[in-house]
This record gives C-alpha cells, sequence and structure tokens, in this order.
C-alpha cells in the first residue's frame, strides 16, 4: 500500500511522535541545570542517523523501506531484521500506553484502573492504523499547531514565574552529565524516529524523507528545548529532577489574578495528543513489518490483534511510574543500540552498495 | 471468572467478524491472524483473571536458554 503524504503533515507527525511522552517527563534530567544544553547537543548529534533513516526512504523512490531491505539484503535476512524492527515499533507503544496510563492514574483519576486509559488509547490508535498513514499525517497537521498554540499561551501565563537565574551557574557539575543526559536523550526521544521510516509514508518528491525527517528533527527539538528550558525555569533544576512530571508541576503554578488557575489540563491535553499520534505511529509500524512477513500488502489486516497485545503489553513492560522512569532514563539498553545505531548504519552501507550494483547497466537485477 | 468469559467471547466475536469483513482471505493471512488473536486472547484472559504475564518466568526460561546454546552475557 502505497500512501502518499505531503511534506508538512509528514513533519508534523513527526514533531507529534518525538514529543509523544518527553515533553510530560523530565527528559534528560541527569544534566540538571543544563539540560538544555544536552537537549542541543543530542539534536545535532541524532542528525547523522537521521539522515541515514532518510536516505533509507529515498534510496528507492518506487518501493517503501522494506522493499529496499529486501532488495539489499535479500529475503531471510530482511526478514530477521524486520522482525527485530517489528518487535521494537511493538515495544515503544506499549511504553507510551504504559505512560499515559500511569500518568492519568498519577496525575488526576487516582482510583481509575490503569487498563481504562490504555484501553481507551489503544481504541482510538487501533482505528488511525486502520485508516492509515495519510489520514493520521493529515490530522496532525492540524494538531500540530493546537499544540504550538497552547504551548505558547501557558509561556506568556508563566512568565512570571521564570526564574532565568535558575540555568546558572552553567556546567557547575562538570560535561560528564551533560554528556549522559545527552545520550539519554538520543536513545529517547529523537532516535526514535527509526520507526516513522516503517510507517510506510510515501512522498511525491524524490528526496521528500530527508527533508520531511530533518526538518522535522530540528522543529521537534526546539519545542523539546522550548518546554524543558521552560520548565527548569519554573520549577528549578532540583525540582526539575525530583518530580516525574516537571512540566504538569510548571502549569500548575499558573495564576492569573487568581481568576485563570488549573490550566493543568492542557499538559493532559498535549500528551494525550502526542502519545496518540506516537502510538498510531508505532501500531503502523509494526503493522507493516508483520505483513512484510506474511507477505500480505494490507497491513491493517493484522492491527486488530496488535493493538489488542496492547493491554497485555502495557502491563509486561513496567510495573509502576517508578520503573518507567528508570527505563526511560536508561542509557541504550541493546536493543535500541541495535535499532537505532547499529542496523540502520549496516542497512544503509549495504543497501548503497548492493543497489548501485543493480543499477550498473550490464549488472544482474537485485533480487526482488 | 465472568470477565475471563466476557473477554474471550469478545474476542471470538471480533476475529471472526473481522475476517469476514475483509476483501480477500488467504489461508496464510487468516491462520496469522487467528493465531495473534489467540495468544492475546490468552494473555489477556490470564490478566484478566489476575495473573499478570510471568516476566520472571519468561526472562529465567530465555536465560537458560542462552545459557544452553553457550551464549553468556
Amino acid at each position: 500500500m502505497r500512501e502518499v503524504v505531503s511534506p508538512r503533515s509528514g513533519m508534523a507527525t513527526l514533531v507529534l511522535m518525538f514529543m509523544g511522552g518527553s515533553i510530560v517527563y523530565g527528559i534528560g534530567k541527569q544534566a540538571g541545570a543544563d539540560t538544555w544544553l544536552a537537549v542541543i547537543a543530542a539534536v545535532l548529534l541524532a542528525v547523522p542517523m537521521i539522515l541515514i533513516y532518510a536516505r533509507l526512504v529515498d534510496l528507492s523512490p518506487n518501493h517503501d523501506v522494506l522493499e529496499t531491505m529486501e532488495q539489499a539484503l535479500g529475503r531471510p535476512l530482511a526478514s530477521v531484521v524486520v522482525i527485530i524492527y517489528g518487535w521494537y515499533a511493538l515495544q515503544v507503544m506499549y511504553e507510551s500506553v504504559s505512560n499515559l496510563g500511569n500518568f492519568v492514574v498519577v496525575a488526576g483519576l487516582t482510583e481509575t484502573p490503569k487498563v481504562v486509559p490504555a484501553l481507551s488509547l489503544l481504541l482510538i490508535s487501533l482505528l488511525a492504523a486502520k485508516l492509515g498513514i495519510e489520514v493520521l499525517t493529515r490530522w496532525s497537521g492540524v494538531l500540530l499547531v493546537v499544540i504550538i498554540l497552547i504551548s505558547v499561551s501557558a509561556f506568556v501565563l508563566v512568565l512570571q514565574e521564570v526564574d532565568l537565574t535558575n540555568f546558572l551557574p552553567v556546567l557547575y557539575n562538570g560535561v560528564l552529565p551533560v554528556a549522559v543526559g545527552t545520550l539519554s536523550l538520543l536513545e529517547f526521544p529523537f532516535l526514535e524516529a527509526v520507526i516513522f521510516m516503517f510507517s510506510g509514508a510515501a512522498y511525491q518528491r524524490p528526496g521528500g524523507a530527508r527533508q520531511v525527517m530533518i526538518w522535522g528533527h530540528f522543529l521537534a527539538g526546539a519545542v523539546i528545548l522550548f518546554i524543558i528550558s521552560l520548565t527548569i525555569a519554573v520549577v528549578g533544576p532540583q525540582i526539575y529532577q525530583m518530580l516525574y512530571y516537571p512540566v504538569y508541576g510548571a502549569v500548575s503554578r499558573i495564576d492569573v489574578a487568581g481568576f485563570l488557575t488549573r490550566l493543568e489540563f492542557t499538559v493532559s491535553f498535549i500528551f494525550l495528543i502526542t502519545t496518540f499520534v506516537k502510538t498510531s505511529v508505532c501500531l503502523i509500524a509494526a503493522c507493516r513489518c508483520v505483513g512484510f512477513l506474511m507477505g500480505e500488502s494490507n497491513y491493517t489486516y493484522f492491527a486488530t490483534p496488535l493493538a489488542l497485545s496492547g493491554i497485555v503489553g502495557t502491563f509486561w513492560i513496567a510495573e509502576g511510574t517508578l520503573e518507567m522512569e528508570e527505563m526511560a532514563l536508561q542509557l541504550w539498553p541493546p536493543l535500541e543500540l541495535a535499532v537505532q545505531l547499529i542496523l540502520p548504519a549496516a542497512i544503509w552501507i549495504t543497501a548503497e552498495i548492493r543497489l548501485k550494483k543493480g543499477k550498473e547497466p550490464g549488472t544482474k537485477k537485485a533480487p526482488a | 471468572m465472568f470477565g475471563a468469559a466476557a473477554v474471550v467471547i469478545l474476542y471470538v466475536a471480533v476475529g471472526v467478524a473481522e475476517v469476514l469483513l475483509w476483501e480477500r482471505r488467504s489461508a496464510r493471512v487468516v491462520t496469522a491472524y487467528c493465531v495473534m488473536m489467540t495468544v492475546v486472547c490468552v494473555l489477556t484472559v490470564l490478566l484478566t483473571l489476575g495473573i499478570e504475564p510471568p516476566r520472571l518466568i519468561l526472562r529465567t526460561w530465555f536465560a537458560g536458554l542462552l545459557r544452553r546454546l553457550g551464549i553468556r552475557g
């Protein structure tokens, strides 16, 4: 199934996907007051890998990344790689759903069973996956504007609480915490863009994926930098490190003349929207991987069992907020290291060599 | 128990209805779909009965398998 998306919509989806989870959790908190430096470093260091992901999508304009991988690696090896990526996409989906469940239970509806928000999110994500990436990207294009408007409004309202001395002194604890924060931020959220590669979004112009992924990456980096810096400026680095949901804590301080208060729901809204987009993209990617393995072009056939597996998956992946936070702050567990760095680089090099050979006149065409 | 029975009925109903609504059906895809739905249904039923998926048992099993294969981490 070839689904053509406009660059603007693709970018919006990528931005919302990056924001899913990352803006509510205190990401990169290892760096303390220098988290803003860690975000900038992570955005810049992720660029080469983002370019590799984009190149893999652009390499063969008439084929999606799964077919390109099959041409480059052969069916058996491509199948193994697809199983790994399918599992990774599912795992990220379970994490997102679990994040939302924990957030709802901790921040608001304390008596609600975790399965209720998880099931609601999975059902709307299932609907989105059934409708396809094209619909999801168009929807994201509209919602991104709303989310940026809400973020800017919150910034204006919280301005009186901002204390820029919270950023000082710069690099007080040295470079090491910033380096650790940077690596943690690379793993989550910036290199999770690898999943977007498998969403099957096709672009009208050659090189469309590069435009979408690189600009989406920078825009997401800018939004995350803005939100995280603002949070640290409001709550201070110590509280930023202590709270599970520091952005929620920062927005809860908004108080305009005792009249406009309790605006935390805006954070909940942003979290819900971004988590929905991330879950849907992960579900679509996992469905496409299963579809590839089964030789079925209509990936939506597998959406229901994979979405429903999320009910159990959320309980598998972590048992609570504490474990989720610990996972979010981990530095590249083996699976993430393989799927975000090693495999894309290896596939890209192999694909460049083998597909170039296949294009040369007089050479045998690569197996389809 | 009632919850577990409801889950099974719901999963069977959804599974059958969805397969009937497909535009085309191949044996391979239908089999894969049924296997996936069955696995998910069994795990959900266990969860409904209060038996959370035994992560520790699975981890130990995988660790034992790796050790038997001679892969040490």
